[in-house]
Formats: structure tokens, sequence, C-alpha cells
């Protein structure tokens, strides 16, 4: 998929574990496991808004296209 | 204490189920009987209608009981299939395939209770023709409804599902 999941990064940056994420945004970590592995189909607004709250960034350092195709091509 | 209709639906088709069941036994039961041994109900019905009508009624009765058990069996599926549904409902997880697909089946079933009720009707006639007493039915516009809601029903299930898969992926 092109989309690609910026969770962990993101986590290093703040020294944060998922667990620790999961508390503070009231996420089970079940789904923000989906979320971190690539494997969520779609992601509620009010998800990114408290993930980027509590991890202090933008939606756009979670959450970064990346067209596979058009790299191959070059 | 709240009433839970849930229970209360579960209770019920379960009687409805096990009733249709000992209907269903007691009507073989019948038949059996008469079939070996017509010369009692016979008599009986000698007394009341003419010894030359006793053998017609007795056979139309038999076609009434034959009836009556051919219709408990999809009785017995839908009913089975509703308790199931019920299940499911109580496990929090009633849109799924299985319960799409089910309500598909008990629209058909429906729609071929209602042929057998036609057939009832045809019976009522014929024993109205012999003049006997005769608990008849008259074909309504219900059942057919019913097995058309059935199958709206269904559908609606199917579009539930989709959205319920959909929903499972979103974070």
């Amino acid at each position: 998929m092109p989309l690609q999941i910026r969770l962990d990064e993101q986590l290093h940056q703040q020294r944060m574990t998922l667990t620790e994420l999961s508390e503070r945004v009231g996420i089970t970590l079940a789904n923000l496991s989906i979320l971190k592995t690539g494997k969520a189909k779609a992601i509620r607004f009010s998800t990114l808004e408290a993930i980027c709250r509590v991890l202090q960034c933008q939606p756009g350092d979670l959450i970064v296209f990346e067209d596979d195709e058009e790299e191959g091509a070059v | 204490m709240k009433l839970n209709a849930l229970t209360l639906s579960r209770l019920l088709v379960r009687i409805l189920f096990w009733l249709n069941i000992v209907l269903a036994a007691a009507f073989v039961a019948l038949l059996l009987w008469w079939s070996v041994s017509p010369h009692w109900i016979e008599s009986i019905l000698g007394a009341k209608y003419g010894s030359g009508k006793a053998n017609e009624i007795r056979e139309l009765m038999q076609a009434a009981l034959l009836l009556g058990i051919l219709t408990a069996a999809p009785v017995g599926m839908i009913l089975a299939m509703l308790l199931r549904m019920i299940e499911t409902v109580r496990a929090g997880t009633p849109f799924v395939a299985i319960n799409a697909q089910r309500l598909r089946l008990m629209g058909w079933l429906v729609l071929g209770l209602q042929v057998a009720d036609l057939i009832f009707s045809a019976l009522g006639i014929y024993a109205g023709s012999l003049h006997a007493d005769w608990q008849g039915s008259t074909p309504s516009l219900m059942g057919w409804l019913l097995a058309l809601l059935l199958f709206v029903l269904a559908r609606i299930f199917s579009e539930g599902v989709a959205m319920r898969d959909d929903l499972e992926g979103t974070v």
C-alpha cells in the first residue's frame, strides 16, 4: 500500500511506548497495533487528532504517501 | 425488572419449536393409527355424516394431517434459524453473512408455506362440497408480504455485513 504509517518513528522521537500512547489517547492497544502495522483500512479523524495531540506532531508526520510503482519505474 | 424482548423472544421461539415437533408427532401418530385401523374413525364419521361419506371424509382428514406433517419441516427450520439469529444478536454480532442467508432461506420457506396454505384452502372447499364441518383458513396476503419482507431484510443484512466489514478495519 502506498500509504505508510510512521507511528514507530514518532513514538521513538517522543520516547513513548505503544502501551503508553494507548493509555493517553484512549484507544485500545489492539487497534493501535493494527494502525502501526499498516493493517487498518481507515482512520477516524478523532483518532488522528488524539494521536497528533499526544505525540505533538502533524498528520503528515504519521501518514506518508509513497508511490511504489513510480519508484520502481525510475 | 426491565423486560428483555430478546430473552422473551428466545423463550417463545423455543416453545413454538418444540410445540411444532409435538404436533407433528401427534399428526404422524393419528395418521398411522387411522391407516392401520380406520374402523374407529369411520364409525364416528359414519354416525355424524352417514356411512356413505365416512370414507371420503376420513381421506380428506388424512390429507390435511399429511399436509400438517409436511409443513412442520419448514416451520421447524424457520424457528430454528430464528433462534440462531437471536443468539447472534445476543452475542453482539448480528451482521454476519450467515444471517443474510438465513433470512433469504426463511423467505423461500414462507413462500412454500403460502403454497401449502393454498392447498389447505382447496381441501376446505372440497370439505364444503361434502358438507363436512371444517376449520378452514382463508388465504391471506400477510404471508406473501412476510416473504417479501424477509427477502428485503436479507438484502439489508447483506449491506449491513459489508458495512460492518468496512468498519472493522477502522481505527
